[in-house]
């Protein structure tokens, strides 16, 4: 019997994986998990198994992730520092009390990542706009593609471009264009290249805890959207997930509109 | 958590884990015995396999907005001595290969730039106000620099907001060329908290200055408060 499709299954699992690294796993996870508990927070379903938490498992033996969140004060996310060994009992733990797991990965190929992979319902491959990236996100994809092929199911899988400039640059579109020759699907909101990322890793102050309206928060918030949407296609739609769902489009509709109105989303052509 | 289910699933995870097995070889490193060690060498060819390409150079479609800009621009500026190539320009070869000890080989090459003459027939270098304005297409490009100027200074990006005004500027606006100026002024550099960015009160001025015989009110102002200042 299939081991994705066992009842005991919980939450959603995202994984941030990339062969190369310094690429902005963490910091895709990092703001990811905060804002994930921002928007459970606002929510406000108390006594639910996962009670708005977010579980970030660090697989990265350089713990960048686990050294942020202890600068943070917030109490909704659970930070496990893993391994390949014991990836996947964390992960089961971690399922059965949040509704979120977020799996921050070592920048190289590993069997974490094959493990995590295997498990998730979305990998996120983050990569900078050059060639080292389009390559290496080449063979992580196409390890995730394989992991999905040997556990009989679809792996819903995006490369999300981190660290673009703000302004347009011609090597940022040409590297758009690479991804999306190569076969690569392309999450449509990218992690631009903020000092608010940068000041969160001295300071765990996700952007919206630094400039609520700036451009950083708008950012998170616009991608945020954009992994849930997809996790809310493709999960076995749960209980829990359904929370995130909700939780999500209550979130859309109390948005400020200046916030919405400047999400940096760049059309993938 | 109760021992049973807990076996579950260890046999889950082993039978997980077993189900990936076939998939070891792609995420372990090589063995350090198999690993070898390339050396490569700049003429040698690129390794084959490589999805990406380099980035062509005339490949990418260009922005057809930056193009005109690019024209607009290349109008206005003109770098002295880059004239049209091979007028005046001689190479000359002299080998000699007798010495007293050892054969040197000397290759004399001059070439003699442009005189005063093609210096006389190419356009004016730029100095932004005198320069001769292009007519009702350079309108919206001024407006376009303008506004993407702006949208730069809103994301706290300085340096590509002095790049998009002193452009516009150098296209004849009087407003771009104020914002250029403020984008060295002390005060205003202050203002907008920025960081990492050093003031320069003396292209400010001249940025001011510029835009004031352009017929900007505001710079006038600007330069009466820098020009007023004591000098440190």
């Amino acid at each position: 019997m299939s081991v994705a499709a066992s009842p005991e299954r919980k939450c959603p699992i995202i994984a941030l994986a990339s062969t190369k690294g310094g690429v902005g796993k963490t910091t895709l996870a990092y703001v990811l998990a905060t804002e994930m508990t921002r928007r459970l927070a606002s929510k406000g379903t108390p006594g639910m198994p996962g009670a708005g938490r977010v579980t970030c498992i660090d697989a990265d033996p350089n713990r960048t992730l686990a050294q942020v969140l202890r600068l943070t004060d917030d109490r909704l996310i659970v930070c496990v520092e893993s391994d390949s060994d014991r990836l996947l009992t964390d992960l089961r733990e971690a399922q059965l009390e949040s509704d979120l797991v977020i799996i921050d990965l070592e920048g190289t190929a590993n069997q974490a990542m094959l493990y995590a992979a295997g498990k998730s319902d979305l990998v996120l491959v983050p990569a900078q706009p050059s060639r080292f990236d389009v390559v290496e996100a080449v063979k992580t994809i196409g390890v995730v593609r394989k992991a999905a092929d040997l556990v009989g199911r679809e792996i819903a899988h995006r490369v999300v471009l981190s660290r673009t400039p703000v302004l347009r640059q011609r090597v940022s579109d040409h590297s758009r264009s690479q991804f999306v020759r190569a076969g690569l699907p392309l999450l449509p909101v990218e992690l631009v290249q903020r000092a608010a990322f940068q000041s969160m890793t001295y300071t765990g102050k996700p952007p919206w805890r630094q400039d609520g309206g700036g451009p950083a928060a708008a950012n998170v918030t616009s991608l945020t959207d954009a992994v849930l949407s997809i996790i809310g296609l493709h999960s076995p739609t749960g209980l829990h997930s359904a929370r995130l769902v909700a939780a999500n489009e209550a979130h859309e509709t109390a948005r400020p509109r200046a916030i919405a109105a400047r999400p940096d989303v760049r059309p993938v052509t | 958590m109760s021992a049973k289910l807990s076996i579950t699933a260890e046999q889950d995870d082993a039978a997980f884990r077993a189900r990936l097995a076939p998939l070891a070889s792609e995420v372990l490193p090589p063995s350090s015995a198999a690993a070898t060690r390339t050396v490569f060498r700049p003429s040698a060819p690129p390794a084959p396999g490589v999805p990406a390409q380099g980035i062509p150079a005339q490949g990418i479609p260009d922005d057809s907005r930056l193009a005109v800009a690019r024209a607009a621009y290349a109008q206005t500026a003109v770098w002295p001595g880059f004239g049209p190539p091979g007028i005046g320009r001689r190479v000359l070869a002299v080998s000699a290969a007798v010495a007293s000890a050892a054969v040197l080989g000397l290759v004399w090459s001059f070439s003699r730039r442009p005189g005063s003459n093609a210096l006389a027939n190419a356009p004016a270098p730029a100095t932004p106000p005198s320069l001769p304005l292009a007519a009702a297409p350079s309108e919206n490009m001024i407006g376009l620099l303008l506004r993407r100027g702006d949208a730069a200074l809103a994301d706290g990006d300085i340096i590509a907001a002095r790049l998009l005004y002193e452009r516009a500027a150098a296209m004849g606006s009087a407003k771009a060329a104020t914002s250029a100026g403020k984008t060295y002024d002390v005060d205003f550099l202050a203002r907008s908290g920025a960081r990492g960015i050093r003031p320069d009160q003396t292209a400010a001025a001249a940025w001011f200055r510029k835009a004031a015989v352009l017929g900007d009110p505001e710079a006038r102002s600007l330069l009466a408060r820098i020009e007023g200042r004591p000098r440190p």
